[in-house]
C-alpha cells in the first residue's frame, strides 16, 4: 500500500531531520507528536505538520500547488542548546528534503519501505521565536524554542 | 467598510473572488478579516465544548479570548490582539497556543466537584477549590492549538497580497 503525498511529505521530513540530528548530536530524541514529547527527557525535538494549503496549479486543471506548514519545538537542556539546536535546525531544513515515497505490506504495521522519487523544495521560514512561559520547575517548559516553516512537493 | 460573510471566510475561494472585486479594501479591513479569522481557528479548535467551557477555569478569568483580540491600524501596517492586553486579560492565551503542562508539578488542590464527586467530576461539573479532598493535578500536556500560526499561514496564503495593497494605496 503507499501512502498518500502528504502523509509522505511528512515522514519524509521527519526522517531527514531525525537523521540529521543522530547524525550531529547525541542524546536528542525525535518525535512527532507534542504528548511524545513530555514522555521522553529533555532534549527533545517535536516535528509536526501544521496545515496544508491546497490551490490549483493552473487554469483550467485539477492538478494541485500545495504548500505544507510545519512547526518544529526544541525542548532544550539549557539556553546554550537551544540556541545551537535552532541554528542546526534551520541550516538543515534550508537544503530541503529528499522525497520518499513510503509503503507498507498489508497487514505489516510496523516496517516501512521507502524509496526516494524527487525533492522537497523548503520556500521560507515563517517564524523562529524563543517559548518564554516564565519560571517553570518542568524541564521540557524552561528552553522551548518553536520554529515554523513552510515547503512544497513542487 | 468589505462585508466578508462566515462562510466566505471558510471557503477561501469565494473571499477571494470578492477581495479581487473590492475597490476599497483597507487595512482596517484587513485587520478585522484577520481579527475573525484568529477567533474561527480558536473556536474550530476548541476542546471543551462551549457550555462547559463558559465558567472559564471557575470564574477566574472573565474573558475569552475571542472577546481581547483587538485590531489595531498604525502608519506602518496592521496588528491584531495586543499582547499585553492578553498578559492582563486572559494570561492563558499563551498556554493555549504554545501547549505545556501548568506549572503545578507534585502540587495538590484541595476542593470538590460541584456534583459531590471527590475525584475527576462529570462533564458538566466544576472544580470549587476550598475544604475537601486533595485532588492530583493532572500532568499530561496541554495539546498546542497555535492559532497564532495558523492564522499566520492562512494569512500568507490567502490574504497577503491585499493586505500589501492596502498598505500602499493609502
Amino acid at each position: 500500500m503507499n501512502f498518500s503525498k502528504t502523509r509522505n511529505v511528512e515522514l519524509s521530513i521527519i526522517d531527514a531531520i531525525e537523521t540529521a540530528v543522530n547524525a550531529s548530536w547525541t542524546g536528542v530524541t525525535t518525535v512527532k507528536a507534542f504528548a511524545q514529547a513530555y514522555a521522553v527527557k529533555v532534549p527533545v525535538l517535536c516535528v509536526r505538520m501544521l496545515s496544508i494549503d491546497s490551490k490549483r496549479r493552473e487554469i483550467g486543471g485539477n492538478t494541485l500547488y500545495q504548500e505544507f506548514s510545519f512547526i518544529i519545538d526544541i525542548f532544550a537542556k539549557s539556553d546554550g542548546q537551544r540556541i545551537d539546536l535552532e541554528d542546526f535546525i534551520v541550516n538543515t531544513i534550508k537544503n530541503g528534503f529528499t522525497y520518499y515515497q513510503y509503503s507498507r505490506d498489508s497487514g505489516q504495521t510496523e516496517t516501512l519501505s521507502k524509496t526516494a522519487n524527487g525533492r522537497i523544495q523548503w520556500l521560507r521560514i515563517d517564524s523562529d521565536n524563543r517559548i518564554d512561559s516564565g519560571s517553570s520547575e518542568d524541564e521540557h517548559e524552561r528552553y522551548r524554542q518553536s520554529i515554523t516553516f513552510t515547503v512544497t512537493k513542487g | 467598510m468589505l462585508r466578508i460573510t462566515q462562510a466566505e471566510l471558510s471557503n477561501s475561494k469565494k473571499m477571494i473572488a470578492k477581495l479581487n472585486k473590492a475597490k476599497n479594501f483597507d487595512l482596517s479591513d484587513a485587520g478585522e478579516l484577520i481579527r475573525r479569522m484568529m477567533i474561527k481557528t480558536i473556536d474550530d479548535n476548541r476542546v471543551r465544548d462551549k457550555k462547559s467551557a463558559s465558567e472559564r477555569l471557575n470564574g477566574k478569568y472573565t474573558k475569552h479570548i475571542s472577546e481581547v483580540i483587538d485590531v489595531v491600524v498604525t502608519r506602518d501596517g496592521v496588528a491584531v490582539a495586543n499582547q499585553a492586553t492578553l498578559d492582563r486579560e486572559v494570561p492563558y492565551w499563551a498556554l493555549i497556543n504554545n501547549g505545556g503542562v501548568i506549572d503545578m508539578k507534585g502540587k495538590k488542590i484541595h476542593g470538590f466537584f460541584s456534583d459531590g464527586s471527590p475525584g475527576a467530576g462529570g462533564i458538566t461539573a466544576s472544580f470549587k477549590p476550598g475544604p475537601g479532598a486533595p485532588l492530583n493535578v493532572d500532568m499530561s500536556p496541554i495539546a498546542p492549538m497555535n492559532y497564532i500560526e495558523k492564522t499566520g499561514f492562512w494569512v500568507k496564503n490567502n490574504i497577503w497580497k491585499y493586505v500589501v495593497r492596502a498598505m500602499f494605496n493609502d
